[in-house]
């Protein structure tokens, strides 16, 4: 019988305790269709796709798959029928190979020995069919955040998936890679598979996909073929609900003495990480710079070599004027700087600490926590609520754990700590990694805020948009390097991206 | 002559306890839980085949009703290390009072101050032919039949983690429970199965060491023993080949131990010479080099949403 | 309506995992006299007879606060190392060093005024352990070795260690018929009152170091910075706390106060040194120190609870018949349940919580 939907779900409903994640929410996918569901964070789009593969349990509603009504309590289930999941977080077990990542999950006998031959076979089949060029014995760690990403889908086509769920998958690509990946999923609809794509990046949704649905606050807004005429301004509304200016009001940039200078600053990377290489950079009072660069390209390295939290191997830091390379962190801390780490949660904020005590967790004993000798919770308590008040973060009292909070107002007590007295330099990485639009916003203000009143800022972010709207300056930072720096006027996405993906600027900038 | 190839024979068959723990370890540690039931489940299958023993008179039956207790009390620490996810060291650490406990007042109470009487230990076995190698043979295959079955565990327990696909499993569970469960694998029932795996080895590694080389059991028998095979298996890095390396240390040293007093030259008191298999053990953690890392997500609570 | 009555079962529940340490214990003593009933002793005479041995007498009293005093200077250091992120398992060994440390003085300068003595006697106690604990701090900072396992074998070690001098470079010079050294001055014992079971001035001690771990924790602000490192170390490191000096002098501090308490129990209690005088004293603390919740405010009662109850027991021993080794089976349970406690505060609560947090 012939059957246009690979997948329904209809009248989903999931909580999770009070919160209505997902609220009456139904969503079809065609066979052979690139879906994307678009929406803010925290609208429920993650919830939606983990209830399809199993990972979560639908409170009520009923899935059809194929026309027929199916249960899925597990991921197992779900692979089973057909479905595969790509996470943004790649599930990779990073020591194994690629050919070990594939045969995880593998029913066929326990005590057998892995068929490695057999597996290999098949993986460089899939691997040409689709063009993902994939080498079966490469260890997961030595490959490259594309290269994961295709291992990931080799993995879901081994298993025969007919629906591949893709959640966030251009977040850590450079521009380049993701025309990769858009041809990669041009051939999996040939073949007659279906695409599920999330994200929040509208211009790449209206570019890839055949259908959009969006959701808002849990619920599913809007269900729509993508035409020609479609713009991102009426796929924002919807994503929001009301109209929003994209567009940020910033005053002339008038640039003051130099507050940070880099000169020449290396230090190693960490696991992974590339570190940073021969880094020079000057970013003066009353102006923006911002740093664009795909996930992993040194910006941590970056951003913690500035903070003494490791270790320079060469070069120079000043700050206003004075030489900083030899400082520790606690020393830099006692420096007029704020400092907003990419990690909020883990690196930012202690989560089982009361806000209280996270206010004061850099400098405990001095005026208003507390003297050398004694942490004052009254003056604390005094200090913490006035701010949470100036930054409207929302929170039952100051002495709530920070875990407790959202991620919004978790950032709004990070900003208070470290942008709430006046400082001369604020580094920021990734501040609105996880926020919704209001939140976000608010990022926005207190950086252009502080930026006007003399503060030089430091922006490191992946988000190109952002970059675009907010800096005076823009720099891209790749494999740790520095690599090219030019005015806001002259840059645009081409030019940026392909100095993410390396290119010099002086060549492209013809 | 004869005294060094002595030496070293019962060098091997003191190094066996501690292996048969090492190999547990392996088991339960590359799955990502802290392998600390091992010396209560040592423990307790010390007292299980005694007493089996006592009981029955067969040495087959106690050792296998000794792995049996020690996997049981395996199964147990899971529950608490692994379902609730309580502190894996303290729970750990808990076990063994417990366990010391209850054998030690068992014993007071149903023996009294005379302690159990001691049995008559199975004897050695030379495999016919190997054993005639030179020094060698003399060695390795003039072993108590129990040992050999060891010598075949090593192997097979390595080619069980390394090669094939439970292996595979238990050790994707250790490095990423996330990317394990997303594949449809069950996390917390692999890693109970791994610690048990691992209670079964501990248990036999006790019943062995009562059965076979005490022939009695006494409050506390297994000394630092298990520690010093948790300490194999890290120097091993977790792999049943390069524990037995370390185990053999241990051997070794405790072989030392019992045999330097014998020596002419020698006047050590008998406490110095007690410290031997522990200062083999700080040795062997020295030499271990800096990057051994345990499986990525050890002792990280793994829970389904 | 229906939303008052779901916060007050949360509620409910949520104290009583804060009583998890209380239910623990009590649940120990509950399987402890199930084990005793099996083997024909009344469990409504156990409970009884444990008290009266605990608290009965003058005499028991003193036991037990002479008991309850080195778990409370090891039990309090021990928390709020724990605090810090250490997992120090050492402090049997390191009680021991403490009291080799301490006889080591005495026999040293058997001539010195007891105002001098004493703090000497204690301050090279705390010095010997603070050395024994930095070998594993060492190997941790340099090899990044998990200090469980090597604070666990030097436990044997310093055992062994003790036993060594004692039957020989210190050694008694007069014979005796148990291994032990040469008996200190008079100057170095520590004030005791014969009529309350010897209850020496250990306890005001011991008092004092949960006041001064109270002060650190709840008041001075490097308390508020150690947390920070047991919590969250990178947090840490961002707001320029270092974690592994936290870390490093955490467990000294564990180790010294380990040494404090082994000679404590030393000048306290005895007037030489022999082998094992200290026995169960560090894995008792530690209990102590988990019971508390890793709270010095719970260090008090914790302590005294363990102090009657090894008394008790120890008395159960002639009147009942009972086994001493049945203390490590209590031991031992009541740490499970506590730790079952935490666990199920930390991971399982979720369900009873509302979320505060929105997951997109």
């Amino acid at each position: 019988m012939g059957n246009d939907y690979m997948v329904e779900m209809q009248h989903i409903t999931k909580s999770f305790g009070k919160l209505i994640a997902n609220n009456d929410v139904s969503l079809k996918i065609k066979k052979g269709e690139i879906h994307a569901l678009l929406g803010e964070n925290g609208a429920g789009k993650s919830t939606l796709m983990n209830v399809l593969y199993g990972f979560y349990g639908k409170d009520k509603g009923k899935i059809l798959w194929d026309g027929k009504e199916v249960s899925i309590k597990d991921p197992d289930d779900a692979i089973k029928l057909g479905i595969g999941m790509i996470h943004q977080h790649f599930m990779l077990v990073k020591k194994f190979t690629v050919l070990e990542n594939v045969t995880l999950g593998m029913k066929e006998g326990k005590w057998i020995e892995i068929p490695t031959e057999e597996i290999r076979k098949r993986i460089m089949e899939l691997s040409d069919l689709y063009g993902l060029n994939i080498k079966p014995d490469a260890r997961i760690e030595d490959l490259t955040v594309g290269e994961q990403q295709r291992v990931e889908i080799v993995k879901a086509l081994y298993r025969h998936s007919k629906l591949l769920i893709m959640d966030e998958p251009t977040a850590v690509l450079t521009p380049q890679e993701v025309t990769k990946l858009f041809e990669v999923l041009h051939k999996l609809r040939a073949e007659g598979k279906s695409v599920l794509f999330i994200s929040h990046k509208l211009p790449e949704v209206l570019e890839i996909s055949n259908s959009i649905s969006i959701m808002r606050d849990g619920c599913m807004v809007e269900n729509m073929e993508n035409r020609p005429d479609l713009d991102e301004r009426q796929l924002a509304n919807a994503m929001v609900g009301r109209e929003i200016l994209l567009d940020i009001e910033k005053s002339e940039c008038k640039p003051g003495d130099v507050v940070l200078k880099l000169d020449g600053a290396c230090c190693d990377g960490v696991n992974t990480s590339c570190g940073v290489t021969d880094f020079s950079l000057e970013v003066r009072r009353g102006e923006i710079v911002g740093l664009a660069g795909v996930d992993g390209n040194g910006q941590t390295d970056l951003s913690e070599l500035i903070m003494g939290l490791r270790k320079q191997t060469k070069g120079k830091i000043e700050f206003l004027g004075q030489d900083i390379t030899h400082l520790t962190t606690k020393q830099r801390r006692e420096l007029s700087l704020g400092y907003i780490p990419a990690d909020r949660l883990n690196s930012a904020m202690v989560g089982e600490f009361t806000l209280r005590m996270n206010m004061a967790i850099n400098k405990p004993d001095k005026a208003p926590f507390g003297t050398k000798w004694a942490f004052n919770k009254k003056s604390a308590g005094a200090y913490t609520r006035e701010k949470m008040k100036e930054f409207n973060v929302i929170a039952q009292s100051d002495e709530v754990p920070a875990k407790n909070l959202s991620g919004g107002n978790q950032q709004k007590v990070v900003l208070a700590r470290e942008v709430g007295e006046k400082v001369d330099l604020i580094i920021a990485v990734y501040p609105t990694r996880g926020l919704d639009i209001d939140a976000t916003r608010f990022v926005f203000d207190t950086m252009l805020k502080a930026r006007d009143k003399g503060t030089a800022v430091l922006y490191i972010s992946n988000e190109l948009e952002e970059i675009l709207q907010l800096s005076d300056r823009i720099g891209v930072l790749y494999e740790g390097t520095l690599n090219g720096i030019i005015p806001r006027e002259k840059a645009d996405v081409t030019t940026i991206g392909l100095m993410m993906a390396g290119r010099e600027a002086e060549v492209i900038d013809k | 002559m004869t005294s060094i190839v002595l030496y070293f024979n019962s060098a091997i068959t003191l190094a066996v306890p501690i292996l048969l723990v090492a190999i547990g370890v392996c088991y339960s540690e590359k799955s990502g839980v802290y392998a600390m039931n091992s010396d209560s489940s040592m423990l307790g299958s010390c007292f299980i085949s005694v007493a089996i023993m006592l009981g029955t008179g067969n040495a087959v039956l106690a050792i296998l009703g000794g792995v049996l207790a020690g996997g049981i009390i395996a199964a147990l620490f899971s529950i608490f290390a692994v379902r609730i996810g309580a502190n894996q060291c303290l729970i750990g650490l808990a076990f063994n009072f417990t366990v010391m406990g209850l054998t030690s007042s068992l014993l007071r109470l149903f023996w009294n101050t005379g302690g159990i009487p001691q049995f008559a230990q199975p004897g050695r076995v030379a495999i016919p032919l190997l054993s005639q190698i030179p020094v060698i043979g003399a060695i390795l295959f003039n072993q108590p039949v129990m040992i050999y079955l060891v010598y075949i565990m090593v192997p097979v327990s390595w080619w069980v983690l390394f090669k094939s696909t439970w292996g595979l499993q238990i050790r994707a569970v250790g490095e990423n429970p996330s990317c394990a469960d997303s594949v449809g694998i069950r996390v917390i029932r692999t890693r109970t199965i791994a610690v048990i795996v691992g209670g079964l080895f501990s248990g036999c590694g006790g019943a062995i060491l009562a059965v076979q080389q005490v022939g009695t059991f006494t409050e506390e028998m297994t000394g630092a023993r298990a520690w010093m095979g948790i300490i194999s298996a890290y120097f091993g890095g977790w792999s049943p080949i390069g524990s037995a390396g370390a185990a053999l240390v241990f051997g070794l040293a405790e072989s030392l131990e019992k045999r330097i007093q014998l020596l002419p030259f020698i006047n050590l008191s008998s406490y110095v010479v007690q410290m031997f298999p522990y200062i083999a053990a700080l040795i062997v953690i020295v030499l271990t080099g800096r990057n051994r890392r345990h499986p990525a997500a050890m002792a990280k609570y793994y829970q389904k949403q | 309506m229906n939303d008052t009555k779901k916060l007050n079962s949360a509620t409910v529940i949520q104290t009583i995992f804060r009583l998890s340490s209380v239910i623990g214990a009590i649940i120990g003593l509950l399987i402890a006299a199930l084990f005793l009933t099996l083997l024909g002793i009344n469990t409504i005479e156990f409970f009884v007879e444990l008290v009266k041995g605990a608290l009965g007498s003058p005499k028991a009293i003193g036991n037990t606060l002479n008991r309850a005093a080195p778990y409370m200077i090891v039990g309090a250091a021990t928390a709020i190392a724990y605090e810090c992120g250490s997992m120090n398992m050492g402090q049997e060994g390191q009680v021991f060093m403490g009291g080799l440390g301490a006889a080591l003085v005495a026999l040293a300068c058997p001539g010195l005024p007891k105002p001098l003595a004493i703090p000497l006697a204690l301050l090279g106690g705390m010095l010997l352990a603070a050395l024994y604990i930095a070998i594993p701090v060492i190997f941790r900072l340099y090899k990044g070795i998990n200090e469980v396992l090597t604070t666990l074998i030097m436990n044997y070690v310093a055992t062994l260690i003790v036993s060594a001098m004692v039957i020989g470079p210190i050694a008694c010079t007069t014979s005796s018929s148990y291994p032990r050294t040469d008996e200190f001055g008079a100057a170095y014992m520590l004030t005791n009152w014969r009529d309350i079971g010897h209850l020496h001035t250990g306890i005001f001690i011991a008092v004092a170091v949960v006041i001064l771990a109270i002060y650190f924790f709840y008041v001075h602000p490097a308390g508020l910075k150690a947390r920070a490192v047991g919590f969250s170390p990178m947090a840490s490191r961002t707001a320029g706390i270092s974690p592994t000096k936290v870390f490093a002098l955490g467990m000294l501090m564990n180790g010294a106060f380990c040494g404090l308490a082994g000679g404590v129990e030393l000048l306290g209690r005895y007037n030489n040194l022999r082998g094992s005088y200290a026995d169960g004293i560090g894995w008792d603390s530690l209990i102590v120190a988990l019971l508390s919740g890793l709270d010095p405010k719970g260090v008090l009662p914790a302590a005294l609870f363990f102090g009657g109850l090894y008394t008790g027991i120890s008395t159960l021993q002639r009147t009942l018949g009972v086994p001493s080794a049945l203390l490590s089976l209590i031991k031992g349970c009541i740490v499970i349940f506590v730790m079952t406690g935490t666990a199920i505060q930390k991971y399982h609560q979720a369900k009873l919580k509302k979320p505060a947090k929105k997951e997109a």
